[in-house]
C-alpha cells in the first residue's frame, strides 16, 4: 500500500521522511490532522453511535497492519497521535473486575456505616410522618430545612389565638376608664409592674407604693381575678401559671387592699 | 443565601464558565523546563526528545488559561500530549458524582490541583427520598487529596457526608487552605467547625449553605467562634445561617471587629435586631448581608425598646454604602423592615423567604429595589406582592416563590396570575422556580412567549395531577411552550397533570435541556421514552410516581454513558429490567435502593444508576443492591 505523507493546509514544514510519520501537530485552526490510526476502541460503550462516528473524520486511513506495525517502532509519536480511543489509555482496556480499589480507611469505616445504616435506614421515611392524612414523602419537593423553619400550622382558632396574644382588662380604682395589656409579651412580674406603672402614671399623684404599713392614700396592690372567679393577689403563683388562669387585672386602692392583706395573713 | 459561586447549580454553566474565569487565574505554578522531568507519574514513555519538550511547555502555558471544565475536557481528547499538559495544568477539579471515578484515580491524574469541587447524594436526597447511611463520604476523598495536594487552597462540598475528623484532617493537611463551603452537607459538628477556625491560618471562606449539623448535647456544643485566630483575620465570608446552636456574641463581635476583610457574614436566627445592629457598626464594608432573626431580643418586647432598636437599625443601614445582598429575616418583625430601605436601591439580591410577610408589607420595600437581580420569597406575599415585584424589578434573573405550607392540599396564596404578571414586568428572567396551586396553560404560554432569556424553568403544583385550572385540561400546552420558545432552556421540572404528549414536546424541542425533574407525570412506557431518545444534552434525570416500566428503561440503553445519573422511585421497574442495563452497560452501576424490606423482591422500589470508572463502590449499605 502505497503511502503518501499529507501535508496539513498551511503547514510549511517538510513532512517527515519517516514511514507513516506524520507529525500531527495541532493546529489552531482544525483538530483533524494529517494521519489517524486505527486502534482498538478501548471505550467502546462510550463512543456515539456509529453513524455518528464517521461523521466529518478524514479519508485517510492507515491499515490496521501498518498501525500496529508503527507502535512496535516510534514510541514516542504516539503522545501526538490521534486515535479514536480516548488518549487518557495506555492500551486497549479490557472490561476492569469489580473495584476493590478502595483506601484501608474507607474499608475501616465500612464497620461504622453498616452499623449506623442499620439502625436507621427507615428514618427517612419516618421523618415524614404526615401530619395530614395526604402526605406523602418528600412532596412537594422542598428541602428538609425550609420545612423545618416553618413549625406545622396548628388548627386556625388555636393559631388565631396564639398570634392574637393574651389580652386582658387591668383596672384601676378611681380611673375614668381601663386598658388592655398582651400578658404574653411579658417575661415575669417584674416587668409587669413596671408596665402597668407606665400605664397608670397620668391617675396616681405619687408613685404606687407596695410598702407595708403605708399611709391610707397612696397604698395599692395589684390583684387580678382568676378563671374561678376569685380574686387573688399577683405574685403568689409561678409566671406562667399565672399568665394562663388570669383573665383581669385589677390596681385595688386604699381600705380594700388593707382588707385583702388581712385575709392573707390570716 | 448562596451566591451563584458557591451555589454550584450548573444550570448558568454555559456562560458560567465566566464566574470559574475570575475567580481562578492561571495557576503559579505550571510550566518551566525543569518540569518535563520531574513529571512522572501515570505515563511510562522515555522522556521526549527536546522539540517536544517545548512543545508540552508551550501547552502548558497555553492551557493554563483555559478555566471553563468543558473547554478543559474537550482539549484533553486531541492527543496523549495535550491530555498531559491539561492535566498538568488544571487548577479546580470538578467531580459531579463522587462515585463516578475513584479518589487515587483523579489524584493520580491531575498533580497540581488547588481546588476541589465535590458532589455526593443525588437531589432527591434533600426530599428524604434516599435513606440516611446511603453513602457519600467524605473520608476517602480527604485522605487521597491529604496525600495528593499538600497545597490546596479550595473545597466545595454538595450533598456529602463529612465527619468532625474529615474536617480535622483537612485543617492539619492542608497549611495554605483558605475556602470551605458546605452546601447541604450532614454528618459533621462543632467540633468539626472548631478545629477549622484554629487551625487554618489563611481562611478567608466558611460558608455553610443548608447544612445539616450533627444534633450535640448542651455541654457538646464546642463554642467555635472563639477559636480563630486572636490576630487580624483575613476571613471574607463567613456563613452559619442555618448552624442551630447559639454562637458565643461576644466572640463574634470581636471577631467580626478584626476582619477588615469580612464582605459576607450570614448569622444564624440566634443573633436579634440589637446584636445585628452591633455587628454592622463593627463591619460597615459589608457585601452581603444575612440578617438573623431580625426580630426583637426576647426580653426586651416593651414598647419603648423597640423603637430605640428600630433607630438603631435605621442608622446602621443608612451608613451601609455597599451592602448587595440580604438574607436571613427569620423571625421578622415588621416594624423592623422599613430599616433597610436605605439599601433596596443598591440590593441586587434579596431572600426573604423565611418571612412571612404580606403583599402590603413587601410593597413598600420592592418598590425601592430597582437592581434586584436575584428574589426569593415566601407565597404569603400572594399574587399582588409579585404583582408589585413585576412592576419595579425590571432587571429581575432569577425568581424563587416558596409555600409557606408545603402540603399538598394547602390553600396556595399565588397562582396563575403572579405567574403572568411577572412574565409581564421581568423580561429578562432567565431562572424560576415557583410552587402553586393554581396555574393554568395560558400563563405558562405567556411566560413562553416573554421571558425569551429562560434558562431553568421549574414550576410546581403542589396538588398532584392537578390540570388547569380553567380548562380543566392537562399542563401539556403549558410545558410544551416552554420546551419550545425558550431555546436556551437547560433544566425543567413539570408537575401537574401530564400526558404523554408533554414528555413528547420535551423530546422534541428540548434540544439544550441537561437536567430534567420529573413527578407524578405521563401515561406510558412512550413518554419516557420521547425524552431518551429526543434529547441528547440529557445528563441528570429524575423522576418519581410516574408509570415508566422496563421497556422505557432500555430505550435509553444508547444514552445512559453520557449521563451523569438516572433516578427513578416508585415507578413500575422491575429487577430484570434493572438487571438488563446493568448487563448491558458494564460501566454503569446500577443500585436498587430497598428502604422497606417486606417489599417483594421483583419491584424495583428505588433506582439510582450513574456512569462510573470506579465500578461499584464498596461501601454501600445493606440496603443498597448494586447489581
Amino acid at each position: 500500500m502505497v503511502v503518501t505523507p499529507v501535508r496539513h493546509p498551511g503547514d510549511q514544514r517538510p513532512p517527515c521522511t519517516k514511514a507513516f510519520a506524520q507529525r500531527a501537530f495541532p493546529c489552531v485552526h482544525c483538530c483533524f490532522h494529517v494521519s489517524l490510526y486505527i486502534s482498538l476502541p478501548s471505550w467502546e460503550g462510550f463512543l456515539p453511535p456509529p453513524q455518528a462516528r464517521s461523521a466529518g473524520i478524514p479519508s485517510i486511513w492507515h491499515t490496521m497492519e501498518a498501525a500496529a506495525s508503527y507502535v512496535k517502532d516510534g514510541g514516542d509519536l504516539r503522545d501526538t497521535e490521534l486515535r479514536l480511543g480516548l488518549p487518557g489509555t495506555e492500551a486497549p482496556e479490557k472490561p476492569a473486575a469489580p473495584s476493590t480499589r478502595v483506601s484501608k480507611r474507607a474499608l475501616q469505616e465500612d464497620g461504622d456505616m453498616e452499623s449506623r445504616a442499620k439502625s436507621r435506614p427507615l428514618e427517612a421515611d419516618s421523618d415524614e410522618a404526615p401530619a395530614a392524612k395526604t402526605q406523602i414523602v418528600g412532596w412537594p419537593p422542598i428541602r428538609s430545612y425550609r420545612r423545618n423553619s416553618f413549625p406545622p400550622r396548628k388548627v386556625e382558632a388555636e393559631a388565631e389565638a396564639e398570634a392574637a396574644g393574651l389580652y386582658v382588662k387591668v383596672s384601676m380604682d378611681g380611673a375614668p376608664y381601663l386598658r388592655k395589656i398582651d400578658l404574653k409579651v411579658y417575661k415575669g412580674y417584674k416587668e409587669l409592674r413596671d408596665a402597668m406603672d407606665n400605664m397608670f402614671k397620668c391617675f396616681t399623684q405619687g408613685e404606687v407604693s407596695r410598702k407595708e404599713g403605708c399611709s391610707s392614700g397612696s397604698e395599692s396592690a395589684i390583684t387580678y381575678e382568676d378563671k374561678d372567679g376569685d380574686l387573688m393577689l399577683v405574685g403568689d403563683v409561678p409566671w406562667e401559671m399565672f399568665i394562663s388562669s388570669c383573665r383581669r387585672l385589677r390596681i385595688m386602692k386604699g381600705c380594700e387592699v388593707r382588707g385583702l392583706r388581712t385575709r392573707q395573713y390570716s | 443565601m448562596s451566591e451563584e459561586r458557591s451555589d454550584m447549580s450548573e444550570d448558568e454553566d454555559g456562560g458560567g464558565g465566566v464566574e470559574q474565569k475570575e475567580r481562578w487565574g492561571p495557576s503559579q505554578g505550571g510550566g518551566g523546563c525543569g518540569s518535563a522531568k520531574s513529571r512522572g507519574g501515570v505515563w511510562t514513555d522515555p522522556p521526549p526528545p527536546f522539540s517536544d519538550q517545548v512543545l508540552e511547555n508551550v501547552l502548558e502555558n497555553v492551557l493554563q488559561f483555559l478555566v471553563c471544565r468543558r473547554d478543559r475536557n474537550a482539549a484533553s481528547l486531541v492527543c496523549r500530549s495535550w491530555c498531559r499538559a491539561e492535566a498538568q495544568t488544571r487548577g479546580e477539579l470538578f467531580i459531579g458524582n463522587c462515585y463516578a471515578v475513584s479518589p487515587r484515580r483523579a489524584t493520580d491524574r491531575f498533580r497540581r490541583v488547588r481546588s476541589v469541587v465535590l458532589k455526593g447524594k443525588p437531589r432527591f436526597a434533600d426530599f428524604s427520598l434516599v435513606p440516611l447511611g446511603w453513602g457519600a463520604h467524605f473520608s476517602p476523598w480527604a485522605s487521597a487529596m491529604a496525600a495528593a495536594y499538600p497545597w490546596l487552597e479550595r473545597i466545595c462540598l454538595k450533598r456529602m457526608s463529612i465527619a468532625d475528623d474529615d474536617l480535622s484532617l483537612l485543617a492539619f493537611s492542608f497549611p495554605f487552605f483558605k475556602d470551605l463551603t458546605l452546601i447541604c452537607c450532614d454528618g459533621f459538628g462543632t467540633h468539626g467547625l472548631a478545629v477549622i477556625a484554629e487551625k487554618c491560618r489563611h481562611l478567608r471562606v466558611l460558608d455553610l449553605i443548608e447544612a445539616y449539623l450533627e444534633e450535640e448535647e448542651e455541654d457538646q456544643v464546642v463554642d467555635w467562634v472563639s477559636k480563630f485566630p486572636q490576630t487580624t483575620t483575613s476571613l471574607e465570608t463567613l456563613g452559619f445561617d442555618c448552624v442551630v446552636s447559639t454562637v458565643n456574641f461576644e466572640a463574634l463581635e470581636a471577631l467580626v471587629a478584626r476582619s477588615p476583610a469580612l464582605r459576607q457574614l450570614r448569622v444564624n436566627h440566634h443573633v436579634t435586631v440589637d446584636q445585628l445592629f452591633r455587628l454592622m457598626v463593627r463591619a460597615p464594608q459589608l457585601t452581603h448581608l444575612g440578617t438573623g432573626s431580625f426580630g426583637p431580643p426576647a426580653a426586651l418586647a416593651l414598647q419603648g425598646d423597640v423603637m430605640e432598636h428600630e433607630a438603631d437599625l435605621v442608622s446602621a443601614f443608612a451608613a451601609s454604602k455597599s451592602i448587595i445582598s440580604l438574607s436571613g429575616f427569620r423571625d421578622v418583625a415588621s416594624q423592623y423592615l422599613p430599616a433597610i430601605y436605605p439599601v433596596c436601591a443598591n440590593l441586587t439580591t434579596l431572600n426573604c423567604s423565611f418571612a412571612e410577610i404580606t403583599a402590603d408589607e413587601l410593597k413598600p420595600v420592592i418598590h425601592h429595589c430597582h437592581n434586584l437581580q436575584k428574589f426569593w420569597v415566601l407565597d404569603t406575599v400572594r399574587d399582588e406582592g409579585l404583582q408589585a415585584v413585576a412592576a419595579t424589578c425590571k432587571d429581575l434573573q432569577e425568581l424563587r416563590v416558596f409555600p409557606l405550607n408545603a402540603t399538598e392540599d394547602s390553600e396556595g396564596f399565588v397562582s396563575d396570575v403572579g405567574l403572568a404578571a411577572i412574565s409581564q414586568g421581568c423580561r429578562r428572567l432567565r431562572s424560576i422556580l415557583y410552587f402553586c396551586q393554581q396555574m393554568t396553560n395560558k400563563a405558562v404560554i405567556t411566560m413562553s412567549k416573554n421571558c425569551q432569556e429562560l434558562v431553568v424553568f421549574r414550576l410546581c403544583i403542589m396538588g398532584r395531577h392537578l390540570p388547569d385550572h380553567l380548562t380543566k385540561e392537562p399542563m401539556d400546552e403549558g410545558f410544551g411552550a416552554i420546551v419550545m420558545n425558550c431555546k436556551k432552556l437547560t433544566r425543567l421540572a413539570v408537575s401537574g397533570l401530564l400526558t404523554d404528549k408533554a414528555f413528547a414536546y420535551i423530546g422534541k424541542y428540548g434540544k439544550s435541556i441537561r437536567t430534567l425533574s420529573v413527578a407524578f407525570a405521563g401515561d406510558s412506557d412512550v413518554g419516557l421514552r420521547y425524552v431518551l431518545e429526543g434529547c441528547p444534552k440529557l445528563q441528570k434525570l429524575e423522576i418519581r410516581d410516574s408509570p415508566f416500566g422496563d421497556p422505557a428503561l432500555l430505550s435509553g440503553i444508547h444514552q445512559y454513558y453520557n449521563m451523569r445519573f438516572l433516578w427513578m422511585n416508585s415507578c413500575k421497574l422491575s429487577i430484570r429490567g434493572c438487571n438488563d442495563v446493568a448487563q448491558r452497560l458494564p460501566r454503569l452501576v446500577v443500585e436498587v435502593i430497598r428502604d422497606r424490606p417486606e417489599a417483594d423482591d421483583e419491584t424495583v422500589e428505588k433506582l439510582y444508576m450513574y456512569r462510573s470508572l470506579a465500578g461499584p463502590r464498596n461501601d454501600a449499605p445493606p440496603f443498597v443492591k448494586i447489581l
